[in-house]
């Protein structure tokens, strides 16, 4: 939307409403946590909520990836790497 | 009379929601009980409702805290200004987990009768929680 006219609707807003509605908190993008706009700036990720919060986000790929690391282990050649890892884990050891 | 019915609001909160203690629903709550929530699509009718309400929100909000933070009570009623916090970690009205905080306030009116709550009055920010859960975008960012 060009600005002249954002601007036009947020002033359509103001005088209709005076000041749309905005929750005063809003989760942070990166972890998920609860942030008042007015410490939006300060605010600096818990190190546990944001990769629960990114566990969470990539929840499918994950779950897409065990099936096919399943499905990959379960084939001969799966079965094959896992015996070559094990034997090389025993030589290495 | 008036501190008692502050206690027993405040006791189903931090109890019944925070704590997950639903049989003390039982115990605060008149058989009779009826909420009004235009949030709901329905009416919440006695202590089994009320369960059904507490587990659907602690189903989706694990962590869910309420805090009241200020209460006033004239006669048979008692008035609670709170503020709730919980991370979205399970369905809620069709909404799938999202693993985001929303923090939410709203102001209760409860009518107490025999040291039990009959009747509740809520208004709360539904369209804040739903803006933080992504499910309705914020104005600023919908005009882009």
């Amino acid at each position: 939307m060009p600005s002249d006219e954002r601007a036009t609707t947020l002033e359509t807003e103001l005088a209709m409403f005076g000041g749309f509605p905005q929750p005063q908190h809003m989760p942070c993008e990166e972890c998920g946590a609860s942030v008042a706009r007015s410490e939006a700036a300060e605010h600096v990720c818990e190190r546990e909520r944001w990769l629960d919060f990114q566990v969470h986000r990539h929840r499918d790929q994950i779950e897409a990836f065990e099936e096919e690391l399943a499905g990959f282990l379960a084939s001969p050649e799966g079965q094959f790497e896992a015996w070559d890892a094990e034997r090389r884990r025993g030589q290495s050891s | 009379m008036s501190e008692q019915n502050k206690a027993i609001s405040r006791r189903l909160v931090e109890e019944a929601f925070n704590e997950g203690k639903l049989d003390v629903v039982d115990e605060l709550v008149a058989p009779d009980f009826i909420n009004h929530d235009p949030a709901s699509p329905e009416e919440i009718r006695g202590p089994e409702g009320l369960k059904d309400f507490v587990r659907t929100y602690r189903t989706a909000f694990p962590d869910i805290r309420v805090r009241i933070e200020d209460q006033i009570a004239e006669g048979d009623k008692v008035v609670s200004r709170w503020s709730g916090n919980g991370t979205h970690k399970g369905e809620l009205m069709g909404m799938p987990a999202s693993g985001k905080q929303a923090t939410v306030t709203g102001i209760s009116i409860d009518r107490l009768e025999g040291g039990k709550i009959i009747e509740s009055w809520n208004n709360w920010d539904t369209l804040g929680m739903l803006q933080q859960l992504g499910v309705v975008p914020e104005p600023a960012r919908a005009r882009r």
